[in-house]
């Protein structure tokens, strides 16, 4: 465009007679005996000749090649020794930059240099300045000019797109210049190539500099950082998000969730992204069990778009926030709260069945009474009255059982002073098996102790931890009441534990309980017994519990379960 | 059955406790009077009647122990059963040891209930027995005359005929006369039963 405007303006014509064109003009063997119209003609084919020069030179090129380019064509258009471009280098615009320098021959040195006493200083000004001759007299400090022998000089401002300076261009020649028209137009041209390559240059530069910046912050920070492009493909991550991805950055560029993740999550994510956009609300997206290097962590995932300078969106930036520790944190105290829930309500229970246990005595003593009455009225020789007192006999049995799980409950939770003694715990467990010899001699049940002789003396309240060992004992009994004679076996065992606690076991190779029931063996009333009530379990761990020790279930090895409570050494 | 002219009192707050305890001694042809509360069984309750008595321990204006208490002061020694719905230890510990003759926790079955009432009607039976006799040989006592009362009490205490003569500074054959006048007033044919006696009165305080 700018050089069609040129052509086209007709500006130059009779003006063209700069000495080395004359030169170019003869060595294309144009005599010096051809006509005015001929002369004529001929200079219209050297402007031509000189733009299609500055065409071949700027075309196609950009950055230094550019500049180099444009120089040496700039220098051969004006038939001059010199040609360069600067850059300013300072805010101050008190100095310069060669970007690119024509010697005549070759590219010169790029260097910085201060305007201050050159030629240069009035073209950063603003103006076009043009020294015919005698340079060197009018610029006696400006080494550069004494070096070369610079004699003339022509040189004008660059201009950003803002209007402001940039930096200049200009030609410099060992003899005397003709004020041409033609030579400053050209340069001109090439001056607003220059220009936009010089900002172009610039904010490439600047581009690199936030993208240095962007790829630093990115890296640098702790969090996996993601970014898409509005159709879901990845066009930046960091190598923490591609850690994660459990894959290298490059493969992960330019793909979509759906090669990335497991089918499921990538519906999950690709909803997520069509609901920010469509909403253009930022979100928090919660991804539980990722595995990364073998661990199952938790990440909140914060979304947000990103716009393009006319508001659409572009794309979707993702930060990934490491919440395994917290998620646990919270996790913990969830449980917490659970079990402290579940011991205020077994607290609420235990009050107000003290309460009730009068109210709901009452109406069943009542309901004891009235068949007990009706049995003794009873002809019990009738057939017919048989089947009637058999009714009533069950219905005084289940009053009665009413009452017990009644009283059952009540001892979970009464708080009666506990009688605390040195105690040594293998008699006792010696004494608990003695007391249940009757049972285990008619099942038939093989029992190992396994006591370690050596364990100390433990404060305790005997009873209490004789009523939990015959809990246990009983139950693993129980357990094995399925399993083949041979096979069946009652282990105890005592050990003395790190940290001040010894440690009894009571394991069976009874039935292998599920985990569901596992899990609930201690919850009240609870129970995988057809009679039983399913308090025993939270009665004990609750008396164990009140020593300072746990009670727990576990899978035995062989099968069966392995129940385990410790006590502390006092 | 009953031993001749016995009742169970039954004092409950819970009328369907009390109709059906009425309901359940009825059954075994134990008599029963039942009331709702402490004091409406004072306001009734003649002490000569023999039984015994069904007692529950929490009520709303005076407590089963504040009965037996009250019981305690006036001296009335019938039998006490307590029925509760609550298993108090403390409270159980403390009616017992104020004398209760049982402590039974609500429901009970029939038998246990029954037994109790059993016992404690032939133990109230065997009370006013013996108060009874008492009162006898407190009567037959009285009757004697201070100096056969002296002799009484030195035979008692084990002294010979001889001793007791020159004790009271009374001829041996007096001594004699006086023992077999106060053997025939309290109807005692041995000295032997007459040391019994003395040491049963003594016992009665």
């Amino acid at each position: 465009m700018l050089i069609a405007s040129v052509l086209e303006g007709g500006q130059f014509e009779g003006t063209l007679r700069h000495a080395p064109v004359k030169r170019q003009v003869q060595e294309r063997n144009i005599g010096p005996q051809k006509t005015h119209a001929v002369q004529h003609i001929a200079e219209l084919e050297r402007a031509e000749q000189a733009l299609r020069l500055i065409v071949e030179g700027t075309s196609a090129k950009i950055g230094e090649e550019f500049f180099r380019s444009a120089v040496k064509h700039l220098a051969e258009a004006l038939g001059v020794q010199f040609a360069f471009i600067t850059r300013l280098a300072d805010a101050q615009r008190k100095r310069l930059r060669l970007v690119a320098c024509w010697m005549g021959a070759e590219h010169g040195p790029l260097f910085e240099y201060d305007i201050a006493g050159t030629p240069c200083e009035g073209v950063i000004s603003g103006k076009l300045s043009f020294y015919p001759d005698r340079v060197q007299q009018r610029f006696p400090d400006d080494e550069w000019a004494a070096q070369n022998g610079i004699v003339s000089y022509l040189a004008i401002p660059l201009f950003d797109s803002a209007g402001a300076v940039s930096g200049h261009m200009g030609v410099a020649h060992t003899a005397p210049m003709s004020e041409d028209l033609r030579a400053e137009s050209i340069l001109r041209v090439f001056a607003a190539r220059a220009g936009g390559e010089l900002e172009r240059q610039r904010t490439e530069e600047s581009l690199r500099r936030s993208h240095n910046l962007l790829t630093a912050v990115i890296e640098g920070t702790s969090n996996p950082v993601f970014v898409t492009d509005i159709d879901g493909r990845y066009v930046l991550v960091n190598s923490k998000a591609a850690k994660i991805m459990g894959r290298p950055v490059e493969a992960i560029i330019g793909k979509h969730d759906a090669d990335l993740f497991p089918p499921e999550l990538a519906r999950t994510i690709v909803e997520e992204d069509r609901n920010i956009i469509a909403s253009g609300e930022s979100g928090s997206f919660l991804r539980e069990g990722i595995v990364v290097s073998g661990e199952r962590r938790s990440y909140l995932v914060t979304k947000s778009l990103y716009y393009d300078h006319d508001g659409q969106p572009l794309g979707i930036v993702g930060i990934a926030h490491d919440i395994t520790a917290r998620k646990g944190a919270e996790d913990k105290l969830r449980q917490r709260e659970a079990q402290l829930a579940h011991l205020s309500r077994l607290t609420t229970v235990g009050e107000m069945t003290a309460g009730l246990a009068h109210e709901i005595n009452q109406p069943l003593a009542a309901i004891v009474n009235y068949a007990g009455g009706c049995i003794e009225n009873i002809d019990a020789h009738s057939e017919e009255s048989k089947a009637l007192l058999d009714v009533l006999h069950k219905i005084s049995t289940q009053a009665e059982r009413a009452s017990e799980i009644i009283r059952r409950l009540r001892m979970l939770v009464r708080k009666h002073p506990s009688t605390r003694l040195e105690i040594d715990l293998n008699t006792v467990i010696r004494e608990t098996i003695d007391l249940i010899g009757f049972e285990i001699r008619s099942r038939q049940i093989l029992v190992q102790l396994q006591l370690d002789e050596s364990l100390p003396v433990i404060v305790a309240d005997d009873i209490q931890i004789q009523q939990v060992l015959l809990n246990l004992i009983q139950n693993a009994l129980e357990a094995m009441d399925e399993t083949a004679k041979r096979r069946a076996r009652l282990i105890v065992r005592t050990a003395m534990l790190d940290g001040g606690f010894v440690e009894v076991q009571v394991c069976d190779t009874g039935t292998t309980l599920s985990d569901e029931a596992r899990e609930r063996l201690f919850d009240p009333f609870f129970t995988t017994k057809p009679t039983g009530i399913g308090l025993g379990l939270p009665i004990s761990r609750t008396l164990i519990e009140a020593h300072g020790g746990r009670l727990s279930a576990a899978p035995s090895p062989g099968g069966g379960t392995t129940f385990r409570f410790t006590l502390p050494v006092d | 059955m009953a031993p001749d002219g016995a009742t169970v009192f039954v004092i409950d707050d819970d009328p369907a406790m009390l109709d059906s305890l009425r309901w359940l001694l009825d059954s075994v042809d134990l008599p029963a009077q039942c009331f709702a509360s402490a004091d409406e069984f004072l306001e009734h309750y003649d002490p000569d009647s023999p039984g015994c008595l069904l007692l529950d321990i929490r009520m709303p204006e005076k407590s089963g122990l504040e009965l037996q208490q009250e019981l305690t002061r006036r001296e009335i020694t019938i039998p006490i059963i307590f029925l509760t719905a609550h298993g108090d230890v403390p409270v159980a510990v403390q009616a017992m040891t104020d004398g209760a003759f049982r402590f039974i926790e609500k429901p009970f079955s029939k038998q246990l209930l029954l037994e109790g009432v059993h016992e404690a009607l032939k133990l109230d039976a065997q009370l006013r027995l013996r108060a009874t006799e008492r009162a006898d040989i407190a009567a037959r006592l009285a009757a004697l005359s201070s100096r056969q009362t002296e002799v009484m009490e030195l035979i008692v205490a084990g002294l010979l005929h001889k001793q007791i003569a020159t004790r009271l500074g009374i001829s041996e054959r007096t001594v004699e006369s006086h023992r077999r006048q106060l053997m025939e007033k309290l109807g005692i044919d041995s000295v032997v039963d007459l040391v019994k006696l003395a040491l049963l009165a003594q016992a009665d305080g």
